[in-house]
């Protein structure tokens, strides 16, 4: 059982060792505490159903002002008779009233002197003096009145003895009725373990093994807590982390490339024509400070030139028309991450080559619920020796699988860089439809052999940012990019 | 990408065999197209550009119908001997050189049939005519010319005819500046002194190419015979945009009539040319790009299913191409027809054999790391965009403008540079935040941009983080710049005063690391609070992180 306060357990333990009802004022004398406080720790005991609380009429004795006056000065009479003694025992009348300090209480005091038969008014030549024999013993009103005033009080039994009555006879002291409050253990307060009751657990109550003897209160368990907001990654980084991770358990290697890319790079060397709509200014941004940059590696620009051309070596009827390499030099910010992996390739002939991206790539396009200037593209690359289509399909399946998407359809499609091409279309449980997903396919002849690859390269490649609204269940792709730190806080992490 | 809305009835109409909905619904994907939206008597469908033959039902029929084998092979189309001559104009040449021509007769042309008429000419404009400068297509009422015709370079003063929709006569010039499409298309000629014209023998325009056409020509309900002008800078694709044009045509019913073009040397070129290409491909190489083993009765059946005439000696598969295809340059296309013609569908996924290591990129490992830092004290992360303006990036922050890498084409004036700094976003992103709780704690991690000099630029990984409360204060920064610069294995960096303007002067320091300046950080300008709408104290971080790439995947 658990206490709210250390007064409530040394009530207790005050009720166990009297062994019997004791009073409110009882209790406060022998703690030293104000009844206030014994109030209300015995009401809170009374609610655990550890004592009992009753109430009873007690009567005691107050000394009137004037007994309060005799209690320090002794009574009239006691102290006539000192002053009788003090002169032999006999003294005349007149000098006796002279020498009484309080001549008010004289005559009162010679009307009790003969009352108690203490002494005796005789004449002695004629003179009237007062006559005591011997110092009378102490009478049963002057030790009550010693009592009351030492003490405060009286015990009940003596209110009605002789001595009391006749104090109040005389005016000295009159009986008060109060209602006194008692406490009684109940059979709970005398077995019960005792405990006080801790809110909060301190290094203090560790350190002293004070906790064993303390209860921990128990808290409302529903009650409201003021929300705590850890520090937290962006949404994007988690489905970042968990496509690279895909990709590096399919065994990929991650690569990355420069945001800023020309468009050799961008377009050319991925045999987009040069008159293509892509590459106009209202789908691609342009630079103007820088504004191009220098193509340096000569016989690759010769050969891509050609292809664009007439096909070059590649087999290809190529694009017709004039290649310009003025055009090629232009910078632009990367449009797709294909000219990260492009690249890579130009470097690394040697199969197999497994690459990855996940990064950033921009498009000139209006900021909108579904469209923005800067998004993330997913991009995964297979070169090896005798890789298929079907292959492609296999990796992808196996992609979107653990991704948590179990239905995938391959359907053809275009892309201006790979033949065969085919788009995905996946169906999501969460949105309850099918939805058109990456793009892939194999690299063009024309885009490879310029570049000197001798392999088929499998390639496809996706916007994240579309995979990521599903799993956040949101439909404006602005929240991805608004860091609105309420939204931030409090959005379900994806994975 | 352009769209369609495919009517079952009308391409019934086409496919000799009656279609519905669902089937459509279906079956067009394997055409490599895509459903974009399914009406109540409709399939609207996305098709990619270098299929401009599926502008049309008669297009998308002649694909279908190979698909479902109701017809297969070559589509063969007659045309008859010319009557019409078109006399080109030298002078041309050198303004737009190109022009192909022909006429169809007794064709009978329902509303549908125009309006899809009009469509094809539209996607031919847009697509492989790139918007009209490369190709543009005139389409007549053949009974309203008096042939032979002339292409010539008029005037643009002198020169005038009613334009098609107007109710006047205008000079070229004034059809440049006042008519819709002139105001559109009049850049791809304006440079020149002379436009081109089609006129003809009594001196009546046709056509003011690439513009527009007169009201004499205008096509009606009753029009039964056609003259249609090509004008173009390269012949290919002036002549495959004819062919679509007259294939079409043709499935509505209408006959082709070559028309003869007699240059200024006497020479002849006669259209439609109609003389299909001809691409071999060998067997093995189809079955190794798509890994599946096909035998030639299946590779054959798969061409003609896409409209191919095919023959088959052995190995090699001599294809002919029809000539309203522009998509087949390589024999790699022909391996995506087989695949088409045999059904993606019936290739199953395989898994590629070889055993490679995955791994992933430094900057990836370090900047994974450094987030886990930042969260761990409590900063929580954003992204921000890279295109911002000199507003956000130098203004709001009391920064000076300096050099920057700027965008040529941004049609937004918040798009108009490449950030150089992750800073001056995250202040503002706090603006959004202001009726959170405090304290607030962002940080961001990517790359930013700096110019150096005309020709160059560098792109640099960086972190910065920015802290918002109520007592914000210098020793915050500088403590959480040291937790994270000790997790990169930075003993003793050392700090000077930074003047950086978006800091409070005295309040803000560089900090260096084996005498390289690492970056900067400190209490937040008022002026800069203010700028950007924040009422509390926040101090702000920015590092560069170049110099730690490669160090902590490192033993």
């Amino acid at each position: 059982m658990s206490l709210e306060s250390r007064l409530e357990l040394e009530i207790l333990e005050l009720l166990r060792k009297a062994n019997r009802t004791l009073s409110f004022s009882e209790i406060c004398s022998s703690l030293g505490v104000s009844e206030s406080s014994v109030a209300s720790a015995s009401s809170s005991l009374f609610q655990k159903g550890l004592i009992e609380l009753s109430s009873k009429v007690t009567r005691h004795v107050q000394l009137t002002p004037e007994g309060e006056y005799h209690s320090k000065h002794g009574l009239p009479e006691r102290r006539l008779v000192k002053i009788v003694l003090e002169k032999g025992g006999k003294i005349p009348l007149d000098e006796a009233r002279e020498k009484y300090p309080d001549k008010p209480f004289f005559t009162i005091a010679l009307g009790w002197l003969r009352k108690k038969n203490w002494g005796l008014i005789q004449s002695l030549n004629g003179v009237p003096h007062i006559v005591v024999e011997k110092e009378p013993p102490e009478g049963l009103d002057e030790s009550i009145l010693s009592k009351v005033s030492s003490q405060g009080f009286l015990e009940q039994n003596a209110l009605d003895t002789e001595g009391v009555r006749l104090l109040i006879n005389r005016g000295l002291v009159k009986i008060m009725e109060r209602a006194e409050r008692l406490v009684s253990l109940t059979e709970a307060g005398r077995t019960v373990e005792l405990k006080i009751a801790v809110t909060q657990l301190t290094p203090e109550l560790i350190r002293s093994g004070e906790w064993r003897r303390v209860e921990l209160k128990p808290y409302d368990v529903k009650a409201d807590v003021e929300p705590l907001y850890p520090g937290r990654l962006h949404p994007l980084t988690e489905f970042i982390k968990e496509v690279r991770e895909i990709f590096t358990e399919m065994g990929f290697t991650e690569i990355k490339g420069p945001i800023i890319e020309s468009c050799f790079w961008n377009f050319d060397a991925l045999f987009t024509p040069q008159d293509h709509p892509a590459r106009e200014m209202q789908d691609t941004f342009y630079l103007s400070n820088p504004s191009s940059i220098e193509l340096n590696d000569r016989e690759l620009v010769e050969r891509v030139k050609k292809t664009h051309e007439d096909g070059w070596e590649t087999g290809s009827t190529g694009w017709g028309g004039k290649w310009s390499e003025d055009a090629a030099k232009k910078l632009v910010l990367r449009t797709h991450t294909t000219c990260v992996s492009v690249r890579y390739l130009a470097e690394h002939k040697d199969p197999p080559v497994k690459v990855f991206s996940v990064d950033r790539v921009f498009r000139n396009e209006r900021i909108s619920f579904k469209s923005l200037a800067e998004f993330h593209q997913i991009e995964g690359i297979i070169m090896d020796e005798g890789v298929t289509l079907r292959d492609l399909k296999g990796v992808l399946t196996q992609f979107y699988k653990k991704l948590g998407l179990e239905k995938v359809q391959f359907w053809p499609s275009y892309f201006p860089y790979t033949e065969p091409s085919m788009n995905s279309v996946v169906y999501v449980p969460q949105a309850g439809r099918w939805l058109e997903l990456c793009g892939m396919g194999i690299f063009r002849p024309e885009v490879t052999k310029p570049l000197g690859i001798e392999h088929p390269v499998l390639a496809w490649g996706g916007g994240l940012e579309r995979l990521l609204m599903l799993r956040l269940g949101i439909t404006d792709i602005r929240i991805l990019y608004q860091n609105d730190l309420g939204w931030l806080r409090r959005v379900k992490t994806c994975l | 990408m352009p769209v369609i809305e495919v009517y079952p009835e009308r391409l019934s109409r086409f496919l000799g065999i009656d279609v519905d909905l669902k089937q459509l619904v279906n079956d067009l994907p394997w055409l490599a197209t895509d459903i974009e939206d399914v009406g109540e008597n409709f399939v609207k469908i996305e098709y990619n550009p270098n299929r401009p033959d599926f502008s049309s039902h008669p297009g998308i029929a002649r694909a279908y119908a190979g698909f479902l084998e109701i017809k297969l092979g070559y589509p063969e189309v007659d045309v008859a001997e010319p009557k019409i001559d078109f006399y080109f104009n030298e002078e041309l040449k050198s303004i737009r050189g190109v022009l192909c021509s022909a006429v169809v007769r007794n064709i009978q042309l329902s509303e549908e049939d125009l309006k899809e008429i009009i469509n094809i000419q539209e996607v031919l404009h847009q697509g492989i005519g790139r918007n009209r400068r490369k190709v543009s297509i005139g389409i007549h009422d053949l009974d309203k010319i008096k042939p032979p015709v002339y292409y010539i370079a008029a005037d643009p003063e002198k020169t005038s005819f009613k334009p098609l929709g107007m109710d006047r006569s205008m000079t070229l010039n004034q059809i440049l500046s006042e008519v819709d499409k002139g105001v559109e298309y009049g850049h791809i000629i304006k440079s020149f002194e002379k436009y081109p014209l089609i006129i003809d023998s009594a001196g009546e325009v046709l056509s003011f190419p690439p513009i527009i056409n007169s009201e004499l020509t205008r096509l009606t309900p009753e029009t039964r015979n056609l003259f249609i002008d090509v004008t173009a800078l390269d012949e290919y694709y002036a002549s495959r945009a004819l062919n679509i044009l007259l294939y079409a045509l043709s499935d509505m019913g209408g006959s082709i009539e070559a028309v003869r073009i007699i240059y200024q040397d006497g020479s002849v070129k006669t259209y439609p040319d109609f003389k299909p290409r001809e691409i071999s491909v060998e067997a093995g190489y189809i079955k190794s790009l798509l890994g599946e083993d096909l035998d030639n009765t299946e590779i054959y059946r798969s061409l003609l299913k896409c409209r191919f005439s095919v023959k088959n000696d052995g190995e090699t598969f001599y294809v002919r191409i029809p000539p309203y295809r522009v998509d087949v340059m390589h024999k790699v296309d022909l391996v995506e027809e087989v695949a088409i013609g045999h059904g993606l569908w019936r290739l199953t996924p395989t898994y590629p054999r070889s055993v490679t290591i995955g791994s992933k990129h430094p900057e990836t490992v370090l900047q994974d790391r450094v987030r886990m830092v930042m969260v761990g004290l409590g900063y929580t992360e954003v992204f921000n965009f890279i295109i911002t303006s000199e507003e956000k990036n130098y203004h709001r922050v009391r920064r000076p403008v300096t050099e920057r890498v700027r965008l040529a084409n941004s049609s937004s004036t918040e798009l108009t540079m490449l950030r150089d700094s992750l800073l001056p976003c995250l202040i503002w992103n706090l603006s959004l935040s202001r009726h959170e709780k405090y304290p607030q704690r962002i940080f961001e991690t990517g790359p930013i941009v700096k110019a150096e000099g005309d020709k160059g630029f560098s792109i640099k990984l960086s972190i910065a983080g920015v802290s918002t409360h109520s007592s914000a204060s210098f020793s915050e920064a500088k403590a959480v710049v040291l937790s994270l610069l000790n997790s990169l294995g930075v003993e003793k960096p050392y700090f000077e005063k930074s003047d950086d303007p978006l800091f409070t002067p005295g309040r803000a320091a560089n900090v260096f690391y084996e005498g390289k300046l690492l970056g900067v950080f400190g209490e937040i300008h008022p002026e800069v609070l203010e700028l950007n709408g924040l009422e509390n104290p926040a101090i702000g971080f920015e590092i560069e992180l170049d110099s730690f790439i490669n160090k902590c995947s490192k033993l």
